[in-house]
């Protein structure tokens, strides 16, 4: 894409071919080759791990429930992360860290862009990601399932409040003969 | 009904505030689809919470009483949730269904540039 301002989007989905990435001529010539290559992983984790498919059903469910509206900004940095590990993994965590750096940088003076999450180039985050790639990767994941838990717990709670439904309404129609 | 109903609101603020700490100190992965498959699942449990809220109210007109086969006063002199509740959650339905609707509506056009650009070529750099 033929544009000064450096930024880098993944678009759709990446199964049957759908996803597609777009960089733009800004981005490409502030960016070093190690850099570039960083970048484009980046991007590509994004459509490998189907986070299109993830953004849409927070986007979705803080729709259904608009006090589950705050996950999504988590849930944003945490999928920006995940393709910063894997792009990291694919090429060297110094050329990503330098490569978001960078366009941060040139990007600080262009308020659509940094605001816009064009290569998600929020400025906190930018630095939180920059930290977290020069630090060595985490691998807790087991307090991961409180979150499920969390759900799971919900889940059953409706599925008790539902069946409490049904023998009220039976109920009802017993009341109703008598 | 008891205060079991509540339990998926609860959770969600409890969510939000777990997301906080969680998101920054789990592996980006784990995290990101622990956050994708909770999120859904509190959101649709909290619309069920809603429903089991709400249902009372819609449950005392003659042709929904008629179809259940109950009398509209044993709905009324019965029921678990006052009618200020039901019309508050049946209100919280419709605004939820409004911006479920909006939300699904306004994601249409972004998908249609996508799918008129050319492929990627190449391959992910290793």
């Amino acid at each position: 894409m033929d544009d000064p301002v450096p930024q880098a989007h993944a678009l759709g989905v990446g199964v049957l071919g759908l996803g597609r990435i777009v960089v733009s001529s800004g981005l490409l010539r502030l960016l070093d080759a190690d850099e570039r290559a960083a970048v484009l992983a980046h991007e590509h984790a994004h459509l490998e791990q189907h986070h299109a498919l993830l953004a849409t059903a927070s986007r979705l469910s803080a729709a259904l429930n608009p006090l589950l509206a705050p996950i999504r900004d988590d849930l944003g940095y945490v999928l920006e992360r995940s393709a910063d590990e894997a792009a990291a993994a694919a090429t060297s965590r110094g050329a990503l860290a330098s490569g978001i750096a960078k366009a941060a940088l040139a990007t600080v003076h262009t308020a659509g862009v940094a605001a816009g999450g064009a290569f998600a180039l929020h400025r906190q985050a930018v630095a939180a990601r920059v930290a977290a790639l020069l630090a060595d990767p985490t691998e807790r994941t087991r307090a991961a399932w409180v979150l499920v838990a969390v759900a799971v717990v919900a889940a059953a709670a409706v599925g008790w409040a539902l069946h409490d439904t049904e023998r009220f309404f039976e109920s009802a129609r017993l009341w109703s003969r008598r | 009904m008891n205060t079991v109903v509540f339990v998926p609101f609860a959770a969600s603020v409890l969510l939000v505030a777990l997301s906080r700490v969680l998101a920054t100190r789990l592996r980006p992965s784990a995290a990101a689809w622990a956050l994708s498959a909770a999120m859904p699942l509190v959101a649709v449990c909290t619309v069920g919470a809603l429903v089991v809220l709400a249902c009372p109210l819609p449950a005392r007109v003659p042709l929904v009483a008629a179809l259940g086969r109950w009398a509209p006063s044993a709905v009324a002199n019965h029921a678990p949730v006052a009618p200020a509740v039901s019309a508050l959650a049946l209100a919280a339905l419709a605004w939820s269904a409004g911006r479920l609707c909006r939300e699904v509506r306004a994601s249409s056009p972004r998908r249609a540039p996508c799918s008129e650009r050319p492929p990627s070529v190449g391959r992910r750099p290793r």
